[in-house]
């Protein structure tokens, strides 16, 4: 996933008051299993990220 | 997973970095990144600390509501915000899948963008924050919109977009819709 931000050269305004963004079915279950779990990442001799996952629970 | 304040400790390693946009590039790469008016800056290393493979700059800042009454116009302040001014991760290591929920993907952006909401979330007892806002390029668009559900400002406030931001989408989130 490309994820990508850039820095805005002027500040933020709005015409309207901002809505809530209430997350969506899949952010909640997605957010519920990064804060449950450890992320392990290395990066072998040939550039190759080997990802392990860990239940924290566990 | 290691993420940490990005220090000199780590300049060795920012000339490997690359996302893939030059403007994000150099924000690293030139020194910037340990400036503090700037925002601070937080790298995701491999567990060896021999690779920064993605990396965020995070500051506060504020959204104001205009407001027009009769022929006058005022500014007024809606809330604190922390704005991600940058996220990215290194291109080796985009569309990585790192885990499955449901059939759906968990990619290393959305670690990296989940480590930041964490931590701004564990400041706003300390300094106000209502908003979280950032910039996104047209790559990183889906990730948050699509993925981790912030929403779009309206199309009005383009009067204060220059040139050189029209192809960036702005975006927030309220603080209190992340996922505790």
């Amino acid at each position: 996933m490309n994820a990508c931000a850039m820095k805005p050269s002027l500040p933020f305004i709005t015409n309207t008051a901002l809505a809530r963004t209430p997350a969506s079915e899949d952010n909640r279950k997605m957010t519920e299993f990064i804060n449950s779990h450890d992320f392990f990442f290395e990066v072998d001799s040939d550039g190759k990220l080997i990802s392990t996952v860990a239940n924290k629970g566990k | 997973m290691i993420i940490e304040k990005y220090t000199r400790e780590y300049e060795n390693l920012r000339d490997s970095f690359k996302c893939g946009n030059n403007i994000i590039d150099n924000f690293l790469r030139e020194g910037n990144a340990l400036n503090e008016n700037q925002g601070i800056t937080y790298v995701m290393l491999s567990d060896k600390r021999d690779v920064i493979i993605g990396y965020y700059n995070i500051e506060v800042g504020r959204i104001d509501q205009r407001e027009e009454v009769g022929n006058n116009i005022f500014y007024r302040p809606m809330g604190g915000t922390v704005n991600i001014n940058y996220l990215a991760i290194h291109r080796d290591f985009q569309g990585i899948k790192v885990a499955t929920v449901d059939d759906k993907n968990i990619y290393l952006g959305d670690i990296l963008l989940n480590d930041c909401e964490r931590r701004i979330l564990s400041l706003r007892k300390q300094v106000g924050i209502t908003f979280i806002t950032l910039y996104s390029t047209n790559e990183g668009y889906h990730l948050y919109k699509g993925r981790n559900s912030y929403e779009d400002f309206e199309d009005d406030m383009s009067t204060f977009v220059q040139e050189s931001d029209q192809k960036c989408f702005k975006l927030y989130k309220c603080i209190d819709d992340i996922v505790e």
